[in-house]
């Protein structure tokens, strides 16, 4: 035993001692959440602009509306308010838009400028002169209504506002400039057929339908404070099992790759024969995978305490699924196990990297199998795909750690026999990997598919 | 029949892989405390033996005792090995590798052996480097003492000596003599001739997985082949007659001749008959080098026409 301790301190040291080990922890989760974070961060970092938009309205009366709307919510933007809606001119029914909550996603407002264009209707060497300022990023859009936009009868066509600028297709300003005028042509309408838009407006408030759990005898009958969680949990439900399944991803990655990093270099650097006269290939391996998993541990502790900080930071430490650490840590030690042992073993097999990228393919598909469904899985976390998923022990720790993340009940009996089908493909697995590790360590030459690596194992 | 005080026994060793036979029922014993030469042909089966005695193989026949065991498949702290290919982590210092492999052996107090050893190879200044930092040279020595750490009873060198400059070479042949001398066993493979007469107690040669010659050098040259003379003869006198007792054939060795006898029983004769028809200046029995007997069995004439080499007749 003392053997495998000293071969598993070695390799728990070359795993989390590397600076390639460091620098993956650190941009793992940078890349998986990127956009969450990076956008926004970027996006602040470069600060509000002042977007100038010139609008052409044969009517006269929509850009002044625009223009009322753009003061107002420059105006509360200079006040560092959360922006207000754009208020329809002349309508009182219009209804606050949502305002988000101030925190770490939030982002600079643009500031809008809205001119009236010299002419109601743009001749071609007009419209040609606009473009070439927008080019030239003197001006943001062109903004041309029709003269038929408050008419329903006139075709689709001719009822369209054109938004001419750059980046049209992703610009916030025109799904605004959008808003303003659809309730400003529904209220002339409604005014046209002698109907009072406010009566309109009321009708039109939407039901709202809250998701909330089933109550249980330990929170309490329902009332004011129930209110509160429920808002919490359909973020957590969402975001949650999204994270710990990306955890659970990210820390099997981690912990596989350098066994696949090793192996090959004790073959390539002829380590592995020296080491075969000193210690059973048995030893190396065991030793090998146990060092393995306390790297994986380390990980998980500094995600782990990293998540707690964070959470902290925004007082959401009851978003913290504690009650899911056992379970975690279980399926975590052997997912670890099993493609760790996969891992070792095809490093094992083969000469070159390139050679080992296409027996992984197959590995990483299985692996990143609940990742391709995990929408569907949250969607019905008992459905039969989820549920069957988690019995198939391949794509089983991460699908069990994203049903149980939703905080849906699953059947009491589900984890423990998925836990317990896992140890035994882990077995299973580690015996045959073990075969061929020892069969692979002295050959110079390479498999070239899993059936001929499965081939060395008899 | 192997020796009492054997430290290896290989008792008709058979091993394939696949369709090739690569020992073929190997019988030899290592005596305790010396240093025991195994050379042969590259593909002879050389380390294909060694690993065996390691039990990195199995063998598919026969059987083999080390160090008194002769069954398991468990890796043996009192062997030390230093295979052919060099295998050491490239990013762990020396310092650390050598500690490595010395809790692997279960060495007691390493640091007093690792301190020894990197001295007397020269290596103390190098101890905090690593190993990508080292030369060739340096890092077979490093590949060395990893093998000798902790006093292992029996040592298994495959080429040890390869690509080291002389001083080095003489460094590495001084630390070999000097295990023998304190009473560990070593296994020494080369494909240096003059390595294996020089340093070697007993020498086994392997071709194409069998056994060829065993024996000490003495007996080795003593059994090998067929007598040759050497002779000079003064530059007045004539030269010898074709028709000398008991000579096969002639060729010059310089101003000398080299005489090949069907029999060593003729060497008198061979002398009257000289001393008959001139003045002999030089007459001297020659030995085939260990070279010699190597290149008769394994060179390119002996394997385009195996029956002519001598095989059968130069294992003791």
């Amino acid at each position: 035993m003392s053997t495998i301790l000293t071969i598993a301190h070695r390799e728990y040291i070359a795993m989390i001692g590397t600076k390639a080990f460091l620098m993956t922890l650190v941009l793992m989760p940078v890349l998986m959440l990127g956009g969450l974070i990076i956008l926004p961060w970027a996006t602040r970092m470069e600060g509000a602009q002042e977007r100038r938009v010139v609008v052409a309205d044969p009517h006269g009366v929509f850009v002044k509306m625009l223009q009322q709307a753009t003061d107002a919510r420059n105006a509360s933007l200079r006040q560092t308010a959360p922006p207000t809606a754009p208020p329809a001119a002349g309508s009182e029914s219009a209804q606050p838009a949502p305002q988000p909550t101030p925190g770490m996603m939030d982002t600079p407002e643009d500031i809008y400028l809205i001119e009236a264009a010299d002419k109601t209707t743009l001749s071609p060497a007009e419209r040609l002169s606009y473009s070439e300022a927008i080019r030239s990023d003197q001006l943001h859009a062109l903004v041309e209504i029709p003269l038929e936009l408050t008419d329903p009868s006139a075709p689709a066509e001719n009822r369209r506002v054109k938004f001419m600028s750059n980046s049209g297709t992703l610009s916030e300003i025109r799904g605004w400039i959008g808003a303003i005028l659809t309730s400003a042509v529904r209220d002339q309408r409604l005014a046209a057929s002698g109907i009072d838009p406010a009566i309109v407006s009321a009708a039109n408030i939407p039901v709202e339908i809250i998701p909330i759990r089933p109550l249980e005898e330990t929170s309490g009958a329902a009332g004011q404070a129930g209110v509160s969680q429920e808002e919490e949990e359909s973020i957590a439900s969402v975001f949650a099992p999204f994270l710990l399944m990306m955890l659970m991803f990210v820390i099997i990655f981690l912990a596989a790759q350098p066994m696949l990093e090793s192996s090959m270099e004790e073959k390539t650097n002829r380590i592995s024969e020296v080491l075969l006269g000193i210690v059973t290939p048995t030893q190396l391996m065991g030793g090998k995978l146990l060092g393995n998993v306390a790297g994986s541990m380390v990980v998980f502790v500094l995600y782990g305490l990293g998540g707690f900080f964070m959470l902290r930071r925004f007082d959401m430490l009851d978003l913290l699924p504690t009650h899911l650490i056992l379970w975690f840590l279980v399926f975590q030690i052997l997912a670890v196990l099993l493609y760790s042992s996969v891992f070792l073993t095809i490093g094992a097999a083969v000469s070159q990297l390139k050679e080992a990228q296409s027996l992984l393919l197959p590995v990483w598909l299985v692996l990143m199998a609940p990742m391709m469904i995990w929408i569907l899985a949250l969607r019905d976390p008992n459905g039969i795909i989820a549920t069957s998923m988690s019995f198939f022990p391949p794509a089983a720790p991460l699908m069990i750690i994203l049903r149980l993340g939703t905080g849906v009940t699953i059947p009491a009996w589900q984890a423990p026999l998925a836990a317990l089908l896992l140890v035994l493909t882990v077995i299973a697995v580690v015996v045959i990997a073990g075969r061929i590790y020892r069969a692979s360590l002295l050959r110079g030459d390479s498999v070239r598919s899993l059936i001929d690596l499965l081939r060395r194992a008899v | 029949m192997p020796a009492s005080n054997a430290i290896v026994v290989i008792d008709d060793v058979s091993k394939r892989f696949g369709n090739q036979r690569v020992v073929d029922h190997l019988c030899f014993s290592v005596p305790t405390g010396s240093l025991f030469g195994l050379i042969g042909p590259n593909g002879s089966g050389k380390t294909t033996t060694m690993r065996m005695i390691l039990r990195i193989y199995q063998p598919d026949a026969g059987h083999i005792q080390v160090l008194g065991k002769t069954e398991g498949r468990t890796a043996d702290s009192r062997i030390g090995y230093l295979p052919e290919e060099r295998g050491l982590y490239p990013r762990m210092t020396v310092r650390r590798l050598l500690r490595y492999f010395a809790a692997l052996k279960k060495v007691a107090d390493p640091e007093k052996g690792i301190e020894h050893w990197l001295e007397r190879l020269g290596m103390t200044s190098w101890a905090g480097k690593r190993i990508d930092q080292l030369s060739k040279g340096m890092a077979q020595k490093v590949q060395f003492i990893s093998a000798v750490i902790g006093k292992p009873q029996l040592v298994i060198l495959d080429e040890p000596f390869s690509g080291l400059d002389p001083v080095n070479l003489d460094l590495l042949r001084s630390a070999v003599s000097e295990l023998r001398d304190a009473g560990t066993t070593v296994i020494l493979s080369t494909h240096d001739m003059d390595v294996a007469q020089q340093m070697c107690d007993r020498i086994l040669m392997i071709y194409r997985g069998q056994k060829v010659l065993d024996g000490t050098l003495a007996e080795i040259r003593q059994n090998q082949g067929k007598p040759r003379l050497r002779v000079r003869m003064s530059p007045q006198s004539p030269p010898p007659p074709n028709d000398l007792p008991g000579v096969e054939r002639v060729e010059a060795a310089g101003d000398a001749l080299d005489l090949f006898l069907a029999d060593s029983d003729y060497r008198p004769a061979v002398l009257r008959a000289l001393c008959a028809v001139g003045d002999v200046e030089h007459f001297e029995t020659v030995r085939p080098s260990l070279h010699d007997i190597f290149v008769s069995i394994a060179g390119p004439e002996a394997r385009e026409n195996p029956s002519a080499s001598s095989l059968a007749s130069v294992i003791p």
